[in-house]
């Protein structure tokens, strides 16, 4: 990588007691430990103007960079990884 | 960015239509009321007269033979219901296609619920009727056959000239369901030889909440709506004037571009059509021959067309899926299943529709963004993931 290559993972919350969203988010922070800083996450809640932004509020959505991958599901962990592991070794 | 291309679904209105309307609620001679006998309420009644005769006139009938209704789905439930009332609901039989809209389906189902025999009868792989299944299924007590005339999700073109002959010989009452076909195909009551004919203004770049059914002279029918005398005793209410001005000048001005647009739709098609040679594991959905060329059903296998309707929305791309998602519960489009798609096959569907203003740029932005998407969302879809939603999928709608 000739400059760092960053991946963003946004992930969509609901606002209280989605067992979904947990996962989704435990699941990331198991990518953040092994990516480190390369993997920046933010998570925003389906009251956030920014959800609102992306017409259809399913959560937990995924979406990495501006891809989004999962609306309603928690992703497959293996596939999102490969994923992100694409898009950091700049494929 | 915006690309619409959801036709089917709905329409803007166009310029010439708000005018129409305009002069109707900000004209300078006051309309109001067209059932008082007052100046004003008799040039309401003038609008509404002339509307009526502009559209009987696109559709090869007489002027009292429209009623104007609140909508196409208010003259889809007319036709039926009031077709099976009149006739005495009690040992009634009724004859409709596996692939109706909703309205005119579950109308049916409805009254099938009520104690009304219904027959739904199955279509080929490419969604058409064979109207000789028509004609086994007629019965004694059939007092209805009921079809749409293009099917709004693939856009298959049915036999209804075909069908109405068989109706006529057998002394049936048919109705057809032409949302869809007005001012994309040719429609006219007498070459069809329906009694009964649905149309919509909002699919004509029409205002919405406005349609009308074509009644053919002799046909008896109950209302849906009881009340005041308006439309002939068969839709009680005071007229949406604006509305119904409006809908003659979308119909007049679509059936006078009707071909022109048959023209343009067909190269978009065409653009859509060379998908297989770009993207793998892509099909259509429909009829090769007997199809409208605007309305385009794309099954991209092992993708997920929620989440590529989605992502295509989130980049200002507008296209329709066919599933709905109701209370968390995914279902599959009837009509995609009805051809015999599997639900994984079903829930990959997107259906693109093209209007009057859609250019080729845009198409072919559409293109390649549906191209980058799927190929994407393929890496991080499994087969037995896609349409599957628990049951406890908290489901939000943004405005």
């Amino acid at each position: 990588m000739s400059e760092a290559a960053r991946v963003r993972i946004l992930l969509v919350s609901a606002p209280k007691g989605c067992k979904k969203c947990a996962a989704c988010e435990a699941m990331i922070e198991r990518m953040r430990s092994k990516h480190g800083e390369a993997l920046e996450f933010a998570k925003i809640t389906s009251e956030d103007p920014e959800a609102a932004e992306l017409g259809v509020v399913m959560p937990p959505m995924v979406l990495v960079d501006d891809l989004l991958i999962a609306a309603g599901k928690v992703p497959r962990e293996d596939k999102l990884d490969a994923m992100v592991n694409k898009r950091l070794s700049g494929e | 960015m915006s690309i619409y291309l959801d036709y089917n679904a709905t329409t803007p209105l166009r310029p010439e239509v708000w005018e129409a309307m305009e002069a109707v609620e900000r004209g300078t001679a006051l309309q109001t009321n067209p059932s008082s006998t007052h100046k004003a309420g008799l040039a309401a009644a003038k609008t509404v007269k002339e509307a009526k005769a502009s559209v009987a006139s696109h559709l090869g009938a007489e002027p009292d033979e429209v009623v104007f209704t609140g909508g196409g789905s208010e003259a889809i439930n007319l036709a039926i219901k009031g077709r099976v009332w009149d006739a005495g609901p009690k040992g009634a039989h009724v004859i409709t296609s596996a692939v109706e809209h909703h309205a005119g389906l579950h109308a049916c189902l409805w009254l099938q619920s009520q104690g009304v025999e219904v027959s739904v009868l199955p279509v080929g792989m490419d969604g058409r009727l064979d109207p000789a299944s028509v004609e086994e299924a007629l019965q004694p007590e059939t007092c209805l056959v009921s079809l749409m005339h293009v099917n709004n999700e693939i856009g298959t073109i049915q036999p209804v000239a075909e069908v109405g002959r068989i109706c006529r010989d057998r002394g049936v009452a048919f109705h057809v369901d032409a949302v869809q076909a007005l001012g994309k195909v040719p429609v006219n009551v007498q070459d069809i030889g329906c009694d009964l004919l649905s149309i919509s203004a909002h699919k004509l770049y029409g205002p919405k909440g406005t349609g009308a059914l074509y009644v053919r002279r002799g046909t008896e029918i109950q209302p849906l709506i009881h009340g005041g005398r308006q439309e002939g005793g068969l839709r009680a209410g005071t007229q949406n004037v604006a509305g119904i001005a409006g809908m003659a000048e979308a119909v007049r001005l679509a059936e006078g571009e009707r071909e022109e647009f048959w023209q343009r739709a067909w190269a978009h098609r065409e653009r859509l059509h060379r998908l297989p040679e770009e993207l793998n594991a892509v099909r259509f959905n429909g009829s090769a021959e007997h199809q409208v060329p605007h309305c385009v059903s794309v099954t991209f296998l092992f993708c997920d067309a929620m989440g590529l309707a989605t992502n295509l929305s989130m980049r200002g791309i507008y296209v329709s899926t066919g599933s709905a998602c109701s209370s968390g519960d995914v279902t599959p489009s009837h009509v995609l299943k009805a051809i015999g798609l599997s639900d994984q096959a079903a829930f990959g569907t997107l259906r693109f529709s093209t209007g009057r203003t859609t250019t080729e740029e845009e198409l072919e932005k559409a293109v390649e963004a549906t191209k980058e998407i799927v190929d994407m969302l393929r890496e991080v879809t499994m087969p037995e993931d896609i349409g599957v939603c628990d049951e406890d999928c908290p489901c939000f709608l943004t405005v």
